[in-house]
């Protein structure tokens, strides 16, 4: 069954219309990977999954509920389906380990000792259990994306959202990022990734989608995307891959 | 006689009542500032509400009624001398029964009057401390509230954890400033019988006839106390650039 259904979503900001009749679905354990040229509303799709954004039209099921119904709990969903941002978004009045344990605290209600256990895990997997002490703003991108990462972890969401992830960083941190995003494929992690990685993506998406202008212009296993390009995503790759 | 006799004349004689003035115009500055402070996150809370389509009416119409009310409020004040609101609130008072001059009259400088100068200039620095808070809160990157509602934190957690701590300590120099204005500004509360600095130079000048002499030496308290309070602020402000909060070392490393 699918984990997430997204049917004919569409959204639009002042008139101007940024996603139409977007559909795709997500088992659990796959990662899709969502191409696009900038504007072409890639973030806009993550952001509405997130309800960071609300679409105009269209449903987003998740775990066999419209999330965009009357009554439901957005915080819930939320914490069930995490965002890492391009930006990080690290608290910044928090040290990295305090950043991973408020939400475990007041959203999944977790006690002090288990949140900080969790936390402790989780900054291992991602190589930065001695910065646990530290404050975001001593830290290089890299480390902070990573941290954000493990923040997410924390929540066991059933679904991890990548927003660019790796556009702010220099090609070395880029690495250590991607590094850590393959190490949650191998263990399964349901995922949707926005990028502008293109050899990353090939390697990790077991599906992709290309949207072109709010539109899906191909989805399907990565692949077969790849192998038989459409026109428009031929001429994607080009300017992409230079 | 001249000058330099006169304050010593002054010092020797009237120095209790000076020191009664200082510890007023502290005890108006300190709380002043601080309760304003509080008050004026409120206030800050108040003018942002964001009255949406998808509220119930009545939550709607409350959130309009209460942002107006903030609004106004911080017009008013922000835009009327404290003087004459402290001129206004204790005939007001009065015209309502209430004479704080009954209110525990026994003592030198914490009498009624000086709970009415609390009163006034805790409800005149609410209406700026809120501007300050608000614009803090302005200052605070969109990318942190994201952070926090993404992973399912409501608006109000987000709020009291993760952005008021940083609006906070940005206008930490501001809110340093107020205190400093406050210092001086509360000698305006003499109009309503405030016992504070100026009130007690007024005092001993009419009663010495010393005139220079009393506002040369409440002159000389006030610059020694703005100069040590700025030394503070200074203090706590390389702090705040040092790493102990908040990890920042400091504003340009971080730009």
């Amino acid at each position: 069954m699918s984990v997430l259904e997204v049917r004919n979503l569409s959204k639009s900001f002042d008139g101007e219309e940024v996603l139409r009749d977007v559909s795709f679905d997500l088992e659990k354990g796959e990662c899709l990977v969502i191409l696009g040229n900038s504007g072409s509303g890639k973030s806009t799709c993550l952001r509405c999954i997130n309800l960071l954004e609300h679409p105009d039209g269209g449903e987003i099921i998740f775990q066999g509920q419209n999330i965009l119904g009357r009554h439901v709990d957005e915080n819930k969903v939320r914490s069930r389906i995490n965002m890492v941002f391009q930006s990080f978004n690290l608290f910044a009045n928090m040290s990295v380990l305090d950043n991973c344990i408020i939400a475990q605290r007041k959203v999944l209600h977790r006690s002090k000792e288990e949140a900080k256990r969790i936390a402790m895990e989780n900054l291992n997997k991602v190589g930065l259990a001695e910065k646990a002490k530290a404050f975001p703003a001593s830290l290089s991108g890299g480390q902070k994306q990573r941290v954000a990462i493990a923040r997410s972890l924390c929540m066991d969401p059933e679904i991890l959202l990548f927003d660019e992830p790796t556009s702010a960083l220099d090609p070395l941190m880029v690495a250590e990022v991607c590094g850590v995003m393959a190490k949650l494929r191998e263990e399964g992690v349901t995922m949707v990734l926005v990028t502008h990685q293109i050899e990353f993506a090939k390697k990790i998406a077991s599906k992709t989608m290309f949207l072109y202008s709010g539109v899906v212009d191909c989805l399907g296993p990565t692949n077969e995307i790849f192998g038989n390009p459409t026109p428009k995503f031929k001429e994607f790759l080009a300017v992409e891959l230079g | 006689m001249n000058l330099g006799e006169d304050i010593g004349r002054l010092l020797s004689g009237y120095w209790r009542q000076f020191l009664l003035g200082l510890t007023g115009t502290l005890v108006l500055s300190v709380v002043g500032t601080f309760v304003g402070l509080l008050l004026g996150i409120f206030l800050a809370l108040g003018k942002r509400l964001k009255p949406k389509p998808t509220d119930p009416w009545i939550v709607r119409g409350l959130k309009y009624v209460v942002k107006g009310l903030c609004i106004g409020y911080s017009a008013l004040i922000r835009g009327t001398p404290m003087m004459v609101q402290a001129l206004i609130f204790k005939y007001g008072c009065m015209a309502m029964g209430l004479n704080w001059n009954n209110i525990l009259p026994q003592i030198d400088v914490f009498n009624g009057w000086m709970i009415a100068g609390l009163i006034v200039i805790t409800l005149n620095t609410t209406a700026y401390m809120g501007e300050v808070v608000l614009s803090g809160l302005n200052g605070v990157d969109k990318g942190q509230e994201e952070g926090a509602r993404s992973l399912g934190l409501s608006a109000n957690q987000t709020l009291w954890s993760v952005i008021l701590p940083q609006a906070l300590r940005n206008a930490i120099p501001t809110i340093g400033n107020e205190w400093i204005v406050n210092i001086k500004d509360s000698s305006v509360l003499n109009v309503i019988g405030v016992a504070e600095l100026y009130f007690a130079a007024y005092n001993a000048a009419n009663e010495s006839y010393a005139f220079m002499a009393a506002y040369i030496i409440i002159a000389f308290i006030y610059l020694i106390l703005t100069l040590l309070s700025n030394l503070v602020l200074k203090l706590v402000g390389i702090k705040l650039e040092g790493k102990q909060i908040f990890g920042f070392r400091s504003r340009r490393a971080r730009a």
